[in-house]
C-alpha cells in the first residue's frame, strides 16, 4: 500500500520541475517540454487518485482526456513555434520581446 | 406787409451765393463770368437795400423798423437767439453804403485784378466779405452781429495776405487778425457780461439790440458802473476793428493787400463797423456817460495822432491809411459826444471819398506800374485825367472844403463836439486842429502826385486806367461831391434830413435820471425820463415770426418791457423839439472850420509847390522828430518788445512743458505698466508653469519606473504569477485555521480606519 | 509505510522519472533534453502500470511517447540553431523562478500533507472496457467536444504554421 501523499509529492516535484523549465528555459521547445512535464505530473495525480478510489473510472477518463488535450495543445504549440521561427528566425525567447516596456 | 419784409435776409445772402459758386464752380464758369457774377450779386443786394429804404421811407416815422426773423437758431435754457435781420433807419443807411460802395469796388476790381492768377479766389473772398458785412449791419442781436464782426475780420486777413508769396503780406494779414482778435475778446467779454447781468438782475435774457437799449436805464438803477464797464468793453472791440489807439497798428500794414481791398475793407466798410456798433448800442451808451467820454477822447486823440504820422509818410497808401485812422477818430468823436447821427453821416461821406481816394490811388499805382512812393511821382495830371479829376473831388471832400460832402459831416461832428452835453470845447479844439492837419497832408499828397516836375523812374510810362477802373471812380466822385446835401444843418437853412431820418433808431432811448446830462443845446426834450418805455418792436402782426426773440412776458414788475405795440408818444414831442433856433456860436465855429480847411490847403500848396525847401529843412533840422514821425513813433517796435516777445516766450514755455512734463508723465506711466507686466509674466513663466511642469515630471518619473515591469518576456510574467498563485493556495489552505484570528484583525483594522 | 515490492518499485520508478525530468530541465543541449523527456514519459507509463492503469499506460506510450515526443524532436529539428550559442551563462530568471517553484512546491505540499486522504484500494481488473463504457455514457459530451476540438486544432495548426505567401 503506497501512501497517496507520497505519490502526490512525486507529482508535485515533477510539477515544479516542469514549472522551472517553463520559467527558465530560453528555447521555446524546451518551454513546451516543461509544459508536458507539468501535464504528466497532473496525470499522475489523477491516476493515483483513481487507484485509490476504485469503482469509478473518472480519474482515468480524465487522464485520457488530458493526454488527448496535451497532444492537441502541442500541435498548436508546434505550429506557433514554427510561426515564430519564421518570423524572427530564432526560437530564442529573449529575442521575442517586442512587448517590452 | 410786403415781400421784402420777410426777405431782408436776401440782402446778405446774395453775395453768399457768389462765395459758393466761385469756390466750387469758379474754374468751370471762367474768370469773366466770375467777375460779372460777383458784381451782379452785390448789385442785387444794393437794389434790395434800396427797396428796403424806400419801404421804410413810406412808413410812419415811429414805425420804421422791420424785423425779419429768418431762421430760429439757438434756444438753450433762457438764451434764445435767431437769425433775425432788422431793417431800421440806421441799418438801412449802412446797408446802402456797404452794398453801394461795395458794388462799385467790385466793378473796379474786375479791372484792377485782371491779370492776377487768383482772380476767382479774390472775388470769392470779396463776396464773402460783403456777406459778412451785411450780416453785421442788418443783425438784430449781438450774437449775429458778432458773427459778421468775426467774418469781416477773417476776410480782412484773407485779403490782406492775398499775395502770400511775399512773407511780409502774410505777416501783415496775421497782424491784422491778431490785433483784431484782441478787440474781439473785449467785445465778447462785454457781451457775456451784459447778457449775464441783464438776466440776473433785470430778469431779461436777451441779446436783441432794441431790448438791450430799452432796458439799459434799469442797469443804472442797480449798478451804474456795470453799464460803463460793458460800454468800455464793447469800445475795446471797436478799437481793434476800427483801428483806434492803441489797436490801430494793423491798418497801415494792411496796405500790403490789393488796393480794392484797402478801399473796401479798410476805408469804407469794415473799419466802420466799430462806429456802427456804438451807434447801435446808443441806448446803452447814453446811460454810461463816462464811457462816452472815453470814446470821444480816444477818438479825438487818434484823429490828431494819426494825422501827425501822415505828415511824413512817402507811400501814397500809407498816407491814406493814416488818414483813415484819423477820420475814424472823428467818427468816434462824433458818437462819443452823443451825436450818433453825425458820426454815421461822416461814416457815409467818408466811405464815398475815402473809397474814392483809395481807388484813385490804385489807379495811379496801376498806371505807374506798381510804384507807390510819392517821391517818384509827379506831373501826372495830364497823363491820367480821369483819375486826377476824381482825386481832386475826393481831396476837397476830405479837407472839408465847403459845399463838398466832407464839409457837412465833419462840421456837424465838430459842432456837436462843442455843443453836446457830452461834449467839451477841448474835444472841439483837438478836432479842429486835426481838420487843419488833414487838409495839409492831403494837399501834400495831391501836389506830390499830380503836380510839380516828374520824378518818375526810368522806363515808367504812366497811362490812364481802363474804363472798368475809371467808371467806378467817376461813380464815386458824384456822391463825394453831393453826398453831403442830405445833412445840411438848419443853420444853413437845410432840413438835416439824415439826422431826423436816423433819430428813431438812436435817439429815443430812455436815459436814467441819475446819469442824465443836461438838456442839450437846442436838442429835443425827448431825453427826459418817461414813465413808459418806448420799445420799438415790429408789431406781432407785422413781421415777427414764430420764435422771435422776445422775453417771456414778466410784466412791468420786473421792469421789463415787452410792449409789442407802437412807439409811445415820446416821439411826439421829439418831433416837435427838433426845431432849431439860430445859434451864433454854431455859425462862428462853422466859419472857423471853413477857415482852417482852406488855410490848410493853401499852406500845403505853398509848402510843396513854392517852397519845397522848407520840408527838407524841417527834416534835417529836427531829425529826431522827423524820424519819429516817419517811423510812426516806433509804436510797432514798442509793441513787439513789450507784448509780442513775451507772448512768444510763454507759448514756447508751454510747448516745452507739454513735451517734457506732460508727455513725460504719460510715457513714464506706460513704462511702469510695461515693467509690471514683465514681472507678472516672469512670475507666470517660472512659478505657475514650474508647478505644472513639476507635476507632469513626477508623473512621468513614476510611470517610467513602473514601466520597467514590462519586460516583454512572458516567462517573467509567469514567474510572478506562479509566485502569487502559490501564496494564494497557501492562504486558501490555511484560511480555516487562520480565520478567527483574521476576523479579529480585520475588525481591529476597520475600527482604526473609521 | 510498508516496504512492499510495489512501494519499492514505485520509489525506483519515481526516482527514474524525477532524475530524467531534472535532466530535461538542466541540459543545454536541446536534443538531449528531448530524449530525456522521452525517458520521463516512459517512466510515467511504468508508473501507470504500477497503479493498475493498463489502458492508460498504453495510451501514454502511444500518444505521448510515440506522438508528442516525436513532434518535439521534429520541432527541434525544424528549428535547429546550429552555431547559435545561448549567450547567457546563467539564466536571468533562475532565482525568481526558483523561488516561485519552491513556493509552489511548498504550497502544494502543504495542502497535500495536511489533508487526510482516504486510502481505499479496490482490486481492479482490466480497465479498457470500463473506460470505454464511461466514454460512451457519462463522458459522451466531452468526448464529442474533444473530437471537434481535435479537428479544430488540426486545421488551426496547419493554418498557423503554414508559410505566408509573399508577393515579391
Amino acid at each position: 500500500m503506497i501512501p497517496v501523499s507520497h505519490i502526490l509529492v512525486v507529482g508535485v516535484i515533477m510539477f515544479c520541475i516542469g514549472l522551472f523549465a517553463l520559467l527558465t528555459r530560453r528555447n521555446a521547445v524546451a518551454v513546451f517540454m516543461g509544459i508536458e512535464l507539468m501535464l504528466n505530473a497532473a496525470n499522475l495525480n489523477f491516476v493515483a487518485f483513481s487507484h485509490y478510489h476504485g469503482q469509478s473510472m473518472d480519474g482515468m477518463v480524465a487522464a485520457v482526456f488530458v493526454i488527448m488535450l496535451a497532444a492537441a495543445e502541442f500541435c498548436v504549440a508546434l505550429a506557433l513555434i514554427l510561426s515564430l521561427y519564421q518570423t524572427i528566425r530564432s526560437v530564442h525567447l529573449d529575442e521575442a520581446d517586442e512587448m517590452k516596456g | 406787409m410786403e415781400w421784402i419784409d420777410t426777405h431782408i435776409w436776401l440782402i446778405p445772402f446774395m453775395p453768399l451765393i457768389g462765395v459758393v459758386t466761385h469756390i466750387f464752380f469758379g474754374r468751370v464758369i471762367g474768370r469773366k463770368a466770375v467777375g460779372i457774377l460777383a458784381c451782379v450779386l452785390v448789385f442785387i443786394s444794393l437794389c434790395l437795400s434800396f427797396w428796403v429804404f424806400f419801404r421804410l421811407l413810406g412808413m410812419e416815422p415811429g414805425q420804421r423798423h422791420i424785423l425779419d426773423n429768418f431762421l430760429p437758431w439757438i434756444h438753450v435754457g433762457k438764451l434764445k437767439v435767431a437769425w433775425a435781420f432788422r431793417a431800421d433807419t440806421l441799418s438801412s443807411v449802412m446797408a446802402l453804403v456797404v452794398s453801394g460802395v461795395g458794388f462799385l469796388i467790385h466793378v473796379y476790381s474786375t479791372g484792377y485784378m485782371h491779370d492776377d492768377s487768383r482772380y476767382i479766389r479774390f472775388f470769392a473772398y470779396m463776396n464773402l466779405f460783403t456777406f459778412a458785412m451785411l450780416v453785421l449791419v442788418l443783425a438784430s442781436n449781438v450774437l449775429l452781429m458778432f458773427i459778421g464782426w468775426e467774418g469781416v475780420g477773417l476776410c480782412s486777413y484773407l485779403l490782406i495776405g492775398f499775395w502770400y508769396e511775399d512773407i511780409n503780406n502774410a505777416k501783415a494779414g496775421m497782424k491784422a487778425f491778431i490785433v483784431n482778435r484782441v478787440g474781439d475778446f473785449s467785445f465778447l467779454v462785454g457781451t457775456l457780461l451784459l447778457f449775464w447781468y441783464c438776466g440776473k438782475f433785470l430778469g431779461v435774457y436777451t441779446l436783441d439790440f432794441y431790448e438791450i437799449n430799452a432796458n439799459a436805464h434799469l442797469i443804472v438803477d442797480h449798478h451804474p458802473w456795470i453799464a460803463v464797464v460793458v460800454c468800455l468793453l464793447f469800445f475795446g472791440g471797436a478799437t481793434g476793428k476800427s483801428a483806434q489807439v492803441p489797436l490801430y497798428v494793423w491798418l497801415p500794414d494792411a496796405m500790403a493787400g490789393p488796393t480794392p481791398v484797402s478801399a473796401l475793407i479798410h476805408a469804407a466798410t469794415m473799419v466802420t463797423a466799430g462806429v456802427y456798433m456804438i451807434a447801435r448800442f446808443s441806448g446803452l451808451y447814453l446811460n454810461a456817460p463816462e464811457a462816452m467820454l472815453v470814446v470821444a477822447s480816444v477818438g479825438a486823440l487818434t484823429a490828431i495822432f494819426a494825422a501827425s504820422i501822415a505828415f511824413a509818410q512817402n507811400d501814397i497808401k500809407k498816407v491814406l491809411a493814416y488818414s483813415t485812422v484819423s477820420q475814424l477818430g472823428y467818427m468816434f468823436l462824433g458818437v462819443g459826444v452823443g451825436a450818433f447821427q453825425a458820426g454815421i453821416f461822416h461814416l457815409m461821406t467818408h466811405a464815398f471819398f475815402k473809397g474814392l481816394l483809395f481807388l484813385a490811388a490804385g489807379s495811379v499805382i496801376h498806371g505807374m506800374h506798381n510804384e507807390q512812393d510819392m517821391r517818384k511821382m509827379g506831373a501826372l495830371k495830364s497823363k491820367m485825367p480821369y483819375t486826377w479829376i476824381t482825386f481832386i473831388a475826393a481831396w476837397l471832400a476830405i479837407s472839408g472844403f465847403p459845399g463838398f460832402s466832407g464839409f457837412f459831416s465833419k462840421d456837424e461832428i465838430l459842432w456837436k463836439a462843442f455843443s453836446s452835453p457830452h461834449g467839451h470845447w477841448a474835444l472841439w479844439l483837438v478836432g479842429f486842429i486835426a481838420a487843419g492837419m488833414t487838409a495839409f497832408y492831403m494837399t501834400r499828397l495831391i501836389v506830390m502826385t499830380f503836380y510839380g516836375e516828374k520824378r518818375w523812374d526810368k522806363g515808367v510810362h504812366p497811362h490812364e486806367s481802363p474804363p472798368s477802373m475809371t467808371v467806378p471812380l467817376l461813380a464815386l466822385g458824384v456822391p463825394s461831391v453831393v453826398g453831403g446835401y442830405v445833412g445840411v444843418p438848419a443853420l444853413l437853412k437845410g432840413s438835416n434830413n439824415i439826422e431826423h431820418w436816423m433819430h428813431p433808431a438812436v435817439g429815443e432811448w430812455v436815459v436814467n435820471e441819475k446819469v442824465k446830462v443836461g438838456a442839450p443845446h437846442g436838442e429835443s426834450a425827448a431825453l427826459r425820463g418817461m414813465d413808459m418805455v418806448a420799445v420799438a418792436y415790429a408789431d406781432e402782426a407785422e413781421g415777427m415770426h414764430e420764435g422771435a426773440v422776445v422775453p417771456q412776458g414778466e410784466g412791468d414788475s420786473a421792469g421789463i418791457v415787452s410792449a409789442h405795440g407802437e412807439v409811445v408818444a415820446g416821439h411826439g414831442h421829439a418831433a416837435g423839439g427838433q426845431e432849431h433856433e439860430f445859434d451864433p456860436i454854431e455859425a462862428l465855429l462853422m466859419a472857423a472850420s471853413v477857415a482852417v480847411a482852406i488855410g490848410g490847403i493853401l499852406f500845403g500848396w505853398w509848402m510843396y509847390t513854392k517852397r519845397r525847401d522848407i520840408p527838407e529843412k524841417v527834416a534835417t533840422t529836427w531829425p529826431g522828430a522827423y524820424n519819429a514821425v516817419l517811423n510812426k513813433y516806433y509804436v510797432d517796435e514798442i509793441y513787439d518788445f513789450a507784448v509780442i516777445k513775451n507772448v512768444l516766450r510763454i507759448s514756447k514755455f508751454s510747448g516745452l512743458f507739454d513735451t517734457y512734463v506732460v508727455d513725460g508723465i504719460v510715457n513714464g506711466s506706460a513704462w511702469l505698466t510695461r515693467k509690471v507686466a514683465n514681472i507678472g509674466g516672469w512670475i507666470d513663466n517660472n512659478f505657475v508653469d514650474g508647478t505644472v511642469n513639476a507635476v507632469a515630471e513626477i508623473t512621468r518619473g513614476i510611470g517610467k519606473r513602473f514601466s520597467k515591469v514590462q519586460t516583454g518576456l512572458v516567462q517573467q510574467y509567469l514567474t510572478l504569477a506562479a509566485a502569487v498563485v502559490a501564496l494564494a493556495v497557501v492562504a486558501l489552505i490555511l484560511w480555516p485555521s487562520v480565520e478567527p484570528y483574521g476576523r479579529n484583525i480585520l475588525q481591529y483594522l476597520f475600527k482604526i480606519a473609521s | 509505510m510498508q516496504l512492499t515490492p510495489a512501494y519499492v518499485g514505485f520509489l525506483v520508478v519515481g526516482a527514474w522519472v524525477l532524475i530524467a525530468a531534472l535532466y530535461v530541465v538542466t541540459t543545454r543541449n536541446i536534443v538531449r533534453a528531448a530524449y530525456a523527456l522521452l525517458a520521463t514519459l516512459f517512466g510515467i507509463a511504468v508508473m501507470y502500470v504500477i497503479f493498475h492503469a493498463d489502458f492508460l499506460a498504453a495510451v501514454q506510450v502511444l500518444i505521448y511517447v510515440g506522438g508528442v515526443n516525436i513532434l518535439i524532436i521534429f520541432g527541434v529539428m525544424l528549428t535547429e540553431q546550429m552555431g547559435k550559442a545561448s549567450f547567457r551563462k546563467v539564466g536571468f530568471n533562475f532565482v525568481p523562478a526558483g523561488i516561485a517553484c519552491v513556493l509552489i512546491a511548498a504550497a502544494l505540499a502543504l495542502g497535500m500533507l495536511v489533508y487526510p486522504w482516504s486510502e481505499h484500494v479496490v482490486p481492479s481488473g482490466p480497465t479498457s472496457a470500463r473506460i470505454g463504457e464511461m466514454f460512451m455514457t457519462k463522458y459522451l459530451l466531452p468526448f464529442e467536444v474533444a473530437s471537434v476540438l481535435l479537428l479544430v486544432v488540426l486545421i488551426g495548426a496547419v493554418a498557423v504554421a503554414r508559410k505566408e505567401v509573399r508577393d515579391q
